[in-house]
């Protein structure tokens, strides 16, 4: 242990280790390599010991305890494998299953149920319940705009009414009625719609909380997951994004304790569909679909003949792309002006996640030197503007005045009011698609990582660049997300996503 | 013959017991003028001498209790556990019909004890008359300023809040009677911390059982030497003994702890009724393991003589059960209760009682096989010990203690069913 942290020695399954005091046992025990199985204990939550799976053995204590509630302490001697806990878990499995439907194949946790995983490890036994019927309780309820609850398959572990509770900071969900006939419930009057409430999902140890987005979609042995960053806000939450086929099913938090902790908002779990859809599959100029080199020499001839080209970047655009943008005005077209900025109205922020700038980098953006803002630019009288991910018109549809008249050529992955709008539209890949790094408002990195193949003709925006530059006859070197990354960090340092990793070792 | 022994019960039977002017004219109120005249130490070294233990079903040394509190505190809190629903139970009902200023005066009492300005009485919701004569008591005392901001003239502010509960057995367990009071579901919280830590809102907070603040004012009065003139030495004073059942005469008698318990059923109780064989008795409430008639009638009725017989004294609600009596469907019944009041927060009480309890019912109709009988065993050690609170112990020893001591009736009953071996 190191930084000042006051440490206990305990023993854990025989071998003498270490722990910081106070920690959780269930913690100590993970820090250790340890997996003590759990329902209820979520580190994100406060403990409440009602699951009973955790239980461990502690010498000189008489009654098994649980690990989740109980502080680990200097000389304790803690068992977590005993033939007495091992009977307990056994025990716990199968009460839980007395009465939950078997119902597997056609759960939609089926392949991320812990009562699955739990079973294999620790109970695999003929069932001993001879009851005429099990207990039945609602099906399909409609908690909220996002989640369904199948009550059957709930453990009631509460951890949903206690994120509710505790995280969200609202009183949506309760168990109501007693015993076996316990059940999640919303509020009378009340709907599970707080602008987190899609986290209930994901804490969900069983089938009982699922994505009304997700239902049914796809079995999740089928995904493939990357890790990313949401372009949601200046936070830059964590998450993993999931796809099957090319498109992305899922967006799901990714634990961040600097950032994100455990949670994602609902806005950002959502925010994927545009990657899926309406996507600039191929260049188009005015005479119709450009093939990827065409659109390059289309693109070189506008701006070869442009008197003043402006270069809109957007803070959007990941550290590297905005690196590439400074490489190709400096390299192809030393006499653009450059400017950074975005139309995109703030949205009201809240104490959790949520940050009112809704655009994921504009400290990396500000960080290379490329703020400014499109307007004062825009109105300065360029006669041809490049415009990089950055949705001017769709932002802010009075933008247009400020287009007026001028050629437009714009790099976009969708087809949106800008691109519309644009005489050539070269298609470039989403954050998804590419390797990148954006840097949030607390100035912490984060790389995000391809889990789709781009679509279409798409090309990273330093591929497309590149293609544009050699156009002009200039060469930009490798534009691989790690080269641009190196040359990011030998100006600007601050902008490693390695900076503070160390600090947590759990830093995207 | 024995008789009676009347310290809590003393003024019960005036016809305006419940009134402060009853009470004051049986001289109510002056135990409290007398705690208000000493330190707050010094009221709980006279508790602690007494050797009051509490009447909740524990019988957690009172006064030792109390100085567990935190020493450093700005806020201190008692709660009064009038959540009375063990089955079998019925005591403290009668201490806040009868004499609900007995029971102020032992809350002021040991408010001053803990140095408590805000006491809250939790009560059973579907007590209506208790509620309403308690209510009553209390508005009393507070316009004869024995409650208020100077409460009985101590210069001290004293109020009391009477909450009902909406009927929920684990409400009267003293953390889920914290939650309920706090408006939250009521489920017991784990501990530590223990409520003298952080208990209700987060502040240090006693929990007292109904009976055991109505033993203060003798306490205060008489002196702890003569509070212990009665019981035994471990279990000195007396005890409020619900007796229901199979017996003549049912009802609730106070008596000297130590008493054979052959003396309250035979003597008090009038024995059993219409002269049948006593076949079983359940000595303190319906949680507390059950005793055949020969260890019945070998017990005294104190903390530890029940408890060398493998049972416990517990609420002191006491349940006979004459030769007629089916043990199997008066087991059945009983757990039926406990799967209806679990309150479903803990795994194995949560799925393990309502499982016992359904296949008891099998077994009780005559549809259960041998199996059932020692599947309902491993299910009750199942759950035992293995939960928040104790109430999966509470369901469990009834099970546990029938089987073992009524076995044969309940083999007669599965093998009555013709399903010798099935499962």
């Amino acid at each position: 242990m190191s930084g000042g942290v006051e440490t206990v020695r305990f023993t854990l399954n025989g071998v003498e280790r270490e722990a910081p005091k106070g920690m959780l046992l269930i913690d100590a025990a993970r820090l250790h390599g340890v997996d003590i199985p759990r329902y209820c204990s979520h580190p994100g939550l406060k403990p409440e010991g009602n699951c009973r799976m955790c239980v461990v053995e502690i010498e000189k204590m008489p009654k098994l305890q649980t690990s989740c509630t109980t502080p680990v302490q200097e000389g304790m001697v803690v068992h977590t494998e005993s033939e007495r806990v091992l009977e307990e878990r056994r025990r716990v499995m199968e009460f839980l299953l007395v009465n939950h439907p078997i119902d597997c194949p056609i759960c939609d946790q089926a392949g991320e149920c812990m009562l699955q995983e739990y079973y294999m490890r620790h109970d695999l036994q003929p069932s001993r319940v001879e009851l005429e019927e099990k207990i039945h309780k609602p099906k399909r309820v409609d908690l909220g705009p996002l989640v369904v609850l199948d009550a059957e398959r709930c453990v009631l572990c509460s951890r949903c009414v206690r994120f509710c509770r505790d995280v969200a900071g609202v009183e949506e969900l309760a168990i109501k009625n007693r015993g076996g006939h316990a059940e999640i419930t919303a509020f009378p009057g009340r709907r599970l719609e707080n602008p987190y409430s899609g986290n209930v999902i994901d804490i969900c140890p069983v089938g009982a909380l699922t994505s009304r987005d997700f239902r049914f979609k796809v079995r999740v042995w089928f995904l493939k997951t990357a890790e990313s960053v949401c372009p949601g806000c200046e936070r830059g939450c964590s998450i993993h994004i999931e796809q099957y086929q090319n498109e992305v099913q899922r967006i799901r938090p990714r634990e961040n304790l600097r950032v994100n902790r455990y949670w994602i908002c609902d806005f950002g779990r959502l925010d994927y569909r545009w990657i899926n859809e309406n996507r600039l599959l191929s260049a188009e100029g005015p005479s119709g679909r450009l093939r990827p080199e065409e659109a390059d020499r289309e693109a070189a001839r506008l701006l070869r003949e442009a008197k003043a080209p402006l270069l809109v970047a957007s803070p959007r655009m990941s550290n590297e792309s905005l690196f590439a943008l400074r490489l190709f005005r400096e390299k192809a077209l030393p006499e653009a002006r450059i400017a950074g900025g975005s139309f995109r109205e703030p949205w009201e922020g809240d104490a959790i996640l949520k940050r009112p700038d809704r655009n994921p980098n504009r400290r990396g953006m500000e960080t290379l030197g490329l703020a400014g803002g499109p307007e004062e630019a825009l109105r300065a009288g360029p006669d041809l503007v490049l415009v990089i991910e950055n949705d001017l018109l769709g932002d802010r549809p009075e933008a247009k005045e400020l287009l007026t008249g001028k050629k437009v050529i714009v790099l976009a992955s969708n087809r949106d009011a800008t691109a519309s709008a644009a005489g050539l539209r070269v298609p470039v890949a989403t954050y998804a698609e590419t390797e990148g790094s954006w840097t949030n408002f607390e100035g912490i990195t984060q790389t995000f990582h391809p889990v789709l193949r781009p679509v279409g003709d798409s090309r990273s925006v330093a591929e497309a660049l590149a293609g544009i530059a050699a156009a002009l006859g200039a060469d930009l070197g490798p534009v691989d997300a790690g080269t641009l990354r190196a040359a990011v960090l030998r100006e600007a340092p601050q902008l490693d996503p390695a900076r503070g990793r160390e600090e947590d070792g759990r830093v995207g | 013959m024995i008789a009676e022994t009347r310290v809590i019960t003393a003024r019960m039977n005036d016809t305006d017991s419940h009134t402060l002017e009853g009470a004051r004219a049986a001289g109510g109120y002056d135990a409290a003028r007398k705690a208000f005249a000493m330190e707050p130490e010094a009221v709980t070294a006279l508790v602690k001498e007494s050797g009051l233990r509490g009447r909740g079903g524990a019988g957690f040394p009172c006064g030792l209790k109390w100085s567990f509190l935190r020493k450093e505190r700005d806020v201190t809190y008692l709660c009064v556990n009038a959540d009375e629903s063990e089955p079998g139970t019925f005591k403290d009902r009668l201490i806040l019909e009868r004499d609900p200023h007995l029971l102020i005066e032992g809350i002021l009492i040991a408010c001053r004890a803990i140095r408590c300005a805000h006491a809250y009485l939790y009560i059973r919701g579907e007590f209506d008359l208790p509620y309403r004569r308690i209510r009553d008591a209390a508005a009393e005392a507070y316009r004869a300023g024995l409650l208020g901001p100077d409460a009985a003239g101590s210069g001290h502010p004293i109020d009391l809040t009477i909450h009902r509960g909406a009927g929920a057995y684990i409400c009267g367990e003293e953390t889920g009677l914290l939650n309920s009071l706090e408006g939250r579901k009521g489920q017991p919280r784990i501990k530590p911390p223990f409520p003298t830590d952080a208990g209700l809102f987060g502040k240090p907070t006693v929990i007292n059982n109904v009976e055991t603040l109505a033993n203060l004012p003798f306490i205060l009065t008489s002196g702890a030497e003569a509070y212990r003139a009665h019981g035994t030495e471990k279990s000195p004073g007396t005890r409020l003994f619900g007796v229901s059942g199979h017996v003549e005469r049912p009802g609730l008698f106070e008596l000297a702890m130590g008493v054979p318990m052959r003396a309250l059923i035979e003597d008090l109780c009038g024995g059993v009724r219409g002269g049948k064989r006593l076949k079983a008795v359940i000595p303190g409430g319906s949680s507390t393991p059950v005793l055949t008639a020969e260890e019945a009638m070998a017990v005294t009725l104190d903390f530890e003589s029940v408890q060398e017989a493998g049972s416990m004294l517990g609420s002191a609600g006491v349940i006979v059960m004459d030769e007629t009596t089916d043990m199997v469907k008066a087991l059945d019944v009983l757990i039926r209760f406990y799967a209806h009041e679990s309150c479903g927060q803990c795994t194995p009480c949560r799925e393990g009682v309502i499982w016992i309890a359904r296949t008891l019912h099998k077994i009780a109709e005559g549809r259960g096989g041998r199996a059932d009988l020692e599947k309902l065993e491993d299910l009750a050690h199942g759950i035992t010990g293995n939960t928040i609170c104790v109430f999966s112990d509470a369901a469990a020893m009834p099970v546990l203690s029938f089987l073992s001591k009524f076995r044969g009736e309940f083999e007669a009953r599965v093998s009555g069913a013709g399903r010798e071996g099935a499962a």
